[in-house]
This record gives structure tokens, C-alpha cells and sequence, in this order.
């Protein structure tokens, strides 16, 4: 999302100025930051709906899904129970209707009571709460202003939560104190079963750094508790951990306290004013004043104050030391107030040596490493093509969802035996289980499964499959469906007795233990040393937006052998850039049902890489164009599911020039990407046809340019969505320089305005 | 292009090797996230979530 701004998703309502603690080590009040004596103590219900007006108003005009807005303080329990339901009444009248509101509280639960907890239950609010460990420990900080310890009260508090609403209880928050023990702190919160922990790094700066008796204090702590939260198999969420795990997979961090996720934060005062984050306050005094306010200025207007860009720029926004650091995936530079230093934040972290000994430890313990792609290999999937190279890195990563699908625990739980069996043919034959687990529609039935809306069965067929490819010796009780029993990449037994089938697997035959039923081996299509399977029987194929076609007649099946030889010949001699990511990737071809008014159908379905389904083309020709434009589809797929373009949560829709109605960004982009591939396709067909080619390459081009130009200024574009989308823009760049015939541009022109206007129109 | 050096890494853990009793140890651990961004009702784009809630 880099040059624009980004939408703003979590809002800090201080709900109450004042604590009833006087904890030391506070960012509010024990800082150089005094602006609360000046505000509200608190929140007018006036400010309360000017406020939930500004968070609807933007939801809207950003298009988002959901929004966060957290009470917070000072300690926002002190508004007491009836303020709080008036608030929270404000909140999810105004909110509501536009995005999904997620309401938090954190609180120190020295007041909770089962008056709150029925307000808190009423609106949803889920509840956090600080506590720095054993009586010892919390004490050492978290006391009454006349010294009294807090640590009775605050055991009290959780505990009323875990009796009377468990279902609201989110965690618990530990300030690190490194002269406490780090075991007993991690042991004395693990038993009040908190959903998850996480820990804190005081507020510290460079001009004020934190007490410390070694340079690495505090990844030595929080070492000692991590080495034991693995032993003890990570019997509770810790957020600091579980964020150094995520972001060392190439998944985002929990927290802003570490990692390079944009800011979305905004904190809004008792007083309406907008501020940065409030632990900037540990700066210096007014640091995190924006200037703005509810009754003055929208949140659009804050997304663009300089204070909350800055936090948004990725690795760009962090200093030079970081940018250049092993672990800045993962650190992100830690968390923004603690790199102040002398007027400027250009700095690493005051914690740098702890965050980078502890992330190192994290590191070196975890276990698995995430697919990785060049550079270069998304650069050459951005312009449109990729080689074989460029394929298998997609198919890797493939492979690896499909073996983290069919070890879920649900289907374990569901078909123990055939999971079982999985894992031991595994053991012998991982190349074979990849192979016949890389069949397009294993991913659909799996996902299907897990969402409910396909049986477990099957993965007894996927292990008989298995068998039978590897010469194993099996006998396992079959999944029938419709009659038959479907082998992924091996065939079909069809016309069985019965669904309660028994089925042997030996040298790699496969027969009824009943003795019914028909065996029909897969039958391939062969062009120039490649084949891809006929796919007209898995029962879960039928998930392309056209309905599959039947069984195909052995005539049938000679016919698509004839025009796939022709297209394949066609795309080799052509469409040469092409070839090598379609002789990788494409491994199956599935046909549809042809449209009863002779229009061309193809389609490929996200779930199922490597598969492009079509009705039986026109002609050879057709077939190419087809294959190539379904591909592309197929690629992007592949390419989202392991990294994001967009902004999944922008709601918003796009004119799309060939789509009569608006589009979503994800629909969007993959038909800009896939009709590069076919104003391609025109291009170069203008030499052997160049009508129509000649109308179709200038009709392409001109809604492929739009398209892209709609992509490049959605503001949802991620800094890697930003920079697919320029690489695309330079594959067709040069094309928009290619003179045709004056009338011929006119007609597209025209076109383009009259599929406008009737989208306009429309809207 | 990016800011990750010559290699991108992914939101896709490489478990093409990794025997299958292991990947379901992992599941509903490091696979959790991985699983639920290919599946729709999981958010993809990580914000800064504020740390001083839980």
C-alpha cells in the first residue's frame, strides 16, 4: 500500500484519564508526556458519538470489512458499568451498519465485577488484562499510590472472568521486570489460563534506556521462558513468540512491537483529539499529538498525518542499521518509541541486541523454513510469463498445502486408519504421495472438507492411489461415490455394488474385493513429449463456474487428443514465452459442458492448480488462446496464496472494462493478468489472421491498460501488489505504441466508452 | 523490487519433505495461519496491532 494511505482499522478510546493504580513503570503517567491532566477525565457521550461517526464514516469510504476499537485509559473501568453500556451503546449503533465492530477492553481488574462482566458479555467485549506475574513480581511495580499491593484484587478480577465469562477472557499482558524470575512469572500466569500471554519490553528510549544488568537482560529472560513454553508444547499462546514464529514463516507479526506491518492505529483522547500511539508518550512531551480532532477532522484526514504514514512504510520507514539486519523481517526495527533518540526515530531499537538474540534463538529452534521465491522469478511472473523455473517454485508450495490439508487434525480425527496409512506409505514413497496429492482437485475435495461441504472419505481413495502408483500391496475400504470409486491420477472403478466397498491395490492393479465393478484406467492427452490427464471423473472437479461435462466417449477423447496436439503445436511455434510454464504446470485438462450458443468456455478454479477446464473448442486455435489465458489464472493463483497483492479486507469494487458488473480487487487482478496473456495472443496472431486479431489485440490493450491503471491507484495494493502490478504495466507498455488502422483504434475507443457508460448507468 | 533481499519468502511453509507425521504435529500450530489464508474466512494482511491490549 505504499503511496497511499492507508486505511485506519484500530482505534484506542481512552475512555477514563485517571488509574486507580500507580504503577511506575506507566507510559501515561510516568513519562514525559503529562498532556491527561489536561483532558476529560471522562469521555462525554457527545465525543463518544462524534467518534463512533468519524470510525463509520471511514469505514465506509475505505470499504472495510471490520474495524477494532479498544476502551482503554488511564483505567476505562473507573467510567463504571452504566458509562460504559452508554458507550458501547454509541459505539455499535453508529459502527455497526457499516463494518463488523470488534470491541476490546483492557483493564486492570482491580474493579471487575460480574456488573461489568454482564455489560462487557452484552456488547461482546473481549477483556484483557495486565498483570506482571506472581504476587512478587506484580508487586514490584503494579501497586496503590499508598504502596498497597494490587495482586489480590487483580487474581480476583481474572478469576470472576473465568467463572462468569470465559468466553470474553483474551489474554493477559506481563511488563518484564528482568529481577524477577522468568519461570516463576511464566508458571504463576500460566495458572490463571489465560487464551494468551504476551510480554512487554518497558517504555525506554535511547535518551532514557531501561535498567538493564547485561546488553542482552532481556532476550536472556524471555529465552528462559521461551526454552520452556516449547518443552511444555506451547500450552498457551504467547503473542511475542507465536509474532517471531509468523514472521519468521513470511506471516505477519502480532503486534507492533516487533515486525514491519503498516500502522493502523489511531488513539482518541477523552477530549476527542486524535494522537498517535500513546506509548509515545516515553518521547517527549506533546510526542504523540496529531493536532487533529473528532469534531473537527475525519479519520481520512488522520490516515494522511505524517506521524501515522511514518509508521506505515514497511522496511523503507526503518534505519539503515535495520534495513541492513539478518533478522528485520522479523524485528522490524521493534517497536517505534523505543528507537527515539535526540529528536529523531531514524534509529534501531534501544532493544536491538535483545531483539536480535532473541529472534536468532527463535530461529534456530523453529523448525521449518517457508518457501522462498527470487526477485527475479516474481519479476518474470509479473510481466505475464515464467518458465519451468518459475513453475516449479509455484508447485513446491502447492505441494506443501496440500500435505498441511490432508494432515489436518479434523481429517485425522475422521479416518484415523487412512491417515495412518498415508504416513507410513509417506515414509517410503514421499515422491509418490506429492505426486497424486499435487492432483488438482485433491486441494478442492480437502478445503472442501474442512469447510464442511465434502465427506472425509476420500482420503482413503488418495491413499489406495498412492498404493497403487507405488506398488504397494493394499487393502482398504473404499470411498464410493455415485457408483464409483475415484483413484486421483490412477482411475476409476465404476458401476460397484453398494457404498460399503472393500478394495485391494496389488502391483498396481486395482479391483472390488466383491469382484463388481468396471476398472477405467485415467486416459491422458499427448503433445510433443508432454501429456496431461483427461479429468472427466473425480468427483470433486465439478468447481469451475461451468458445469463439468460427463465421461467422454473414446471418440470424444480422440477429438480432444487432435485439437490439444494442434494447440500445443500452435503455442510452441507462436507463443513460444508460454510453453515452458504450461509444460511444468499444466497437468490436467478437464472438459466442460460445451454453451448450448456455441460461446467459448473455460475456466480455472483457485482450489485447483494445474487444472484448466474448457468446453470442446472451436478449433486449435481457441484451444491455445484458452490454455494460455486459463493458465495465467492458474499461476496468479498460485502466486496469492503465497503472498499478498491486495489487501484482503477492502470490500470496494472495481470497474472491470469487459465485466458488466463491478469487480472485486482479487477478481480484477486476475483478469488484468490473464488478459495480458491475451492481448498477447492477438498481437501475435495478427500475422496469420489479422481480422479479427487486429480488432481484438486494440480491444485488449485498451481494457488491459485501464485495468491496470485501476489496480495501480485502488490504494489496496500491497508494496509487493505495487510493484506486480508496475511489472505488468511494463509488459504492456510497449504494446500501447503499436500503430494499427485509425478506424481500428476509433472502434475500440469507442467501445470502451460505451461499456462505460453503460457501466455507469448501471451503477 | 522488495525490501527482502533477493529471496521473497512466503506465506507457505516448505513441508514437501517433511514426513507427514511431523506436518500434523505442526497443524494447528505453525500450519494454523497458513491453512486459514487459503480458506476465505481468514484475514490476510497483517496490521501493527496495538500491544498494550491483548
Amino acid at each position: 500500500m505504499k503511496g497511499h494511505h492507508l486505511a485506519l482499522r484500530q482505534f484506542v478510546v481512552k475512555v477514563h484519564t485517571r488509574c486507580d493504580l500507580a504503577c511506575d513503570h506507566c507510559y501515561v503517567y510516568e513519562h514525559a508526556d503529562q498532556s491527561w491532566q489536561a483532558k476529560p477525565k471522562v469521555v462525554p457521550p457527545e465525543t463518544v458519538t462524534r467518534i463512533a461517526e468519524r470510525i463509520s464514516d471511514h469505514a465506509r469510504s475505505r470499504g472495510l470489512s471490520d474495524v477494532s476499537v479498544i476502551l482503554h485509559g488511564g483505567e476505562p473501568l473507573l467510567a463504571g458499568p452504566e458509562r460504559l453500556d452508554e458507550i458501547l451503546t454509541i459505539l455499535n449503533l453508529h459502527i455497526s451498519p457499516a463494518a463488523e465492530l470488534r470491541l476490546k477492553v483492557h483493564t486492570n481488574a482491580v474493579l471487575l465485577s460480574k456488573r461489568y462482566l454482564d455489560v462487557f458479555d452484552k456488547h461482546a467485549v473481549q477483556i484483557g488484562v495486565s498483570l506482571d506475574g506472581d504476587r512478587e513480581a506484580n508487586d514490584r511495580h503494579r501497586r496503590y499510590a499508598n504502596g498497597r499491593s494490587s495482586y489480590d484484587q487483580v487474581v480476583r478480577g481474572i478469576e470472576l472472568l473465568q467463572r462468569h465469562s470465559p468466553h470474553l477472557f483474551s489474554g493477559i499482558l506481563c511488563t518484564i521486570d528482568t529481577a524477577n524470575d522468568p519461570i516463576r512469572v511464566y508458571e504463576s500466569l500460566l495458572r490463571l489460563q489465560p487464551p494468551k500471554i504476551d510480554f512487554l519490553l518497558p517504555h525506554a528510549t535511547w535518551n532514557d534506556p531501561p535498567p538493564r544488568r547485561s546488553e542482552t537482560d532481556y532476550a536472556d529472560w524471555l529465552g528462559a521462558i521461551y526454552d520452556r513454553w516449547e518443552k511444555d508444547a506451547r500450552p498457551v499462546r504467547i503473542r511475542l513468540f507465536d509474532s517471531i514464529i509468523r514472521t519468521t514463516y513470511g506471516q505477519s507479526s502480532l503486534s507492533e512491537a516487533i515486525g514491519v506491518e503498516p500502522s493502523s492505529l489511531v488513539v482518541i483522547d477523552t477530549d476527542g483529539s486524535y494522537e498517535q500511539v500513546d506509548s509515545l508518550k516515553v518521547a517527549y512531551d506533546g510526542a504523540p499529538a496529531t493536532g487533529l480532532d473528532v469534531f473537527r477532522d475525519s479519520l481520512d484526514e488522520v490516515a494522511r498525518h505524517p506521524g501515522i504514514t511514518a509508521r506505515q512504510n514497511g522496511v523503507d520507514g526503518l534505519s539503515a542499521t535495520c534495513q541492513a539486519c539478518p533478522v528485520v523481517s522479523s524485528c522490524g526495527g521493534g517497536l517505534y518509541p523505543h528507537r527515539f533518540r535526540d529528536n529523531s526515530f531514524d534509529n534501531p531499537s534501544v532493544y536491538c541486541a535483545d531483539l536480535f538474540q532473541l529472534i536468532s534463538h527463535v530461529r534456530e529452534a523453529t523448525p521449518m523454513q517457508a518457501h522462498q521465491v527470487s526477485r527475479q522469478t516474481i519479476e518474470n511472473l509479473a510481466a505475464g510469463y515464467g518458465g519451468e523455473a518459475e513453475i516449479r517454485s509455484l508447485i513446491g508450495s502447492q505441494v506443501s498445502i496440500r500435505r498441511a490439508l490432508i494432515t489436518d487434525e479434523r481429517l485425522g480425527s475422521a479416518e484415523p486408519d487412512a491417515a495412518r496409512t498415508l504416513v507410513d506409505l509417506d515414509e517410503a514413497f514421499r515422491g509418490v504421495v506429492n505426486s497424486v496429492i499435487a492432483h488438482p482437485y485433491v486441494r478442492v475435495w480437502a478445503v472442501g472438507f474442512l469447510q464442511g461441504r465434502a465427506p472425509a472419505g476420500h482420503l482413503r481413495n488418495i491413499a489406495a492411489a498412492v498404493a497403487a502408483r507405488s506398488g504397494t500391496h493394499l487393502k482398504i475400504r473404499a470411498d464410493v461415490r455415485s457408483g464409483a470409486v475415484h483413484l486421483p491420477t490412477v482411475g476409476t472403478l465404476v458401476d460397484v455394488d453398494g457404498d460399503d466397498l472393500w478394495i485391494e491395490v496389488d502391483e498396481g492393479r486395482v479391483r472390488a474385493i466383491d469382484g463388481s465393478g468396471e476398472w477405467r484406467p485415467v486416459r491422458t492427452l499427448h503433445a510433443a513429449g508432454h501429456s496431461v490427464v483427461v479429468e472427466d471423473a473425480d468427483p470433486y472437479r465439478d468447481c469451475h463456474q461451468w458445469p463439468a461435462a460427463g465421461r467422454l466417449s473414446d471418440a470424444e477423447v480422440a477429438q480432444w487428443q487432435e485439437s490439444f496436439a494442434a494447440a500445443w503445436e500452435l503455442i510452441a511455434s507462436d507463443y513460444s514465452e508460454y510453453l515452458p510454464g504450461l509444460r511444468a504446470g499444466l497437468t490436467t485438462l478437464m472438459p466442460l459442458r460445451p454453451d448450448p450458443t456455441g460461446r467459448d468456455v473455460s475456466s480455472a478454479a483457485r482450489h485447483a492448480f494445474g487444472a484448466v477446464a474448457a468446453a470442446p473448442p472451436a478449433d486449435p486455435a481457441t484451444l491455445a488462446l484458452l490454455l494460455i489465458h486459463e493458465f495465467q489464472h492458474v499461476k496468479l493463483g498460485a502466486i496469492l496464496d503465497m503472498y499478498d497483492l491486495y489487501d484482503e479486507t477492502v470490500e470496494k469494487t472495481f470497474y472491470a472494462p469487459w465485466r458488466p458488473d463491478p469487480r472485486p480487487l482479487e477478481g480484477l487482478l486476475q483478469g488484468t493478468y490473464a488478459h495480458i496473456a491475451v492481448a498477447d495472443f492477438w498481437r501475435r496472431r495478427r500475422r496469420v489472421a489479422p481480422d479479427p486479431a487486429t480488432h481484438e489485440f486494440a480491444r485488449w490493450r485498451a481494457q488491459t491498460a485501464e485495468a491496470i491503471e485501476t489496480l495501480a491507484g485502488s490504494g489496496a495494493l500491497t508494496e509487493l501488489g505495487d510493484a506486480f502490478v508496475a511489472r505488468m504495466r511494463d509488459t504492456l507498455a510497449p504494446w500501447l505504441l503499436d500503430r494499427l488502422p485509425h478506424e481500428v483504434e476509433e472502434q475500440a475507443r469507442a467501445a470502451s466508452a460505451a461499456h462505460l457508460e453503460a457501466f455507469q448507468s448501471q451503477s | 523490487m522488495n525490501h527482502y533481499g533477493t529471496e521473497i519468502p512466503s506465506a507457505i511453509m516448505d513441508i514437501c519433505d517433511e514426513p507427514l507425521s511431523s506436518v500434523a504435529k505442526y497443524n494447528g500450530r505453525e500450519l494454523a495461519s497458513m491453512l486459514g489464508r487459503i480458506m476465505p474466512e481468514t484475514s490476510r494482511v497483517g496490521v501493527a496491532a496495538f500491544q498494550a491490549s491483548i
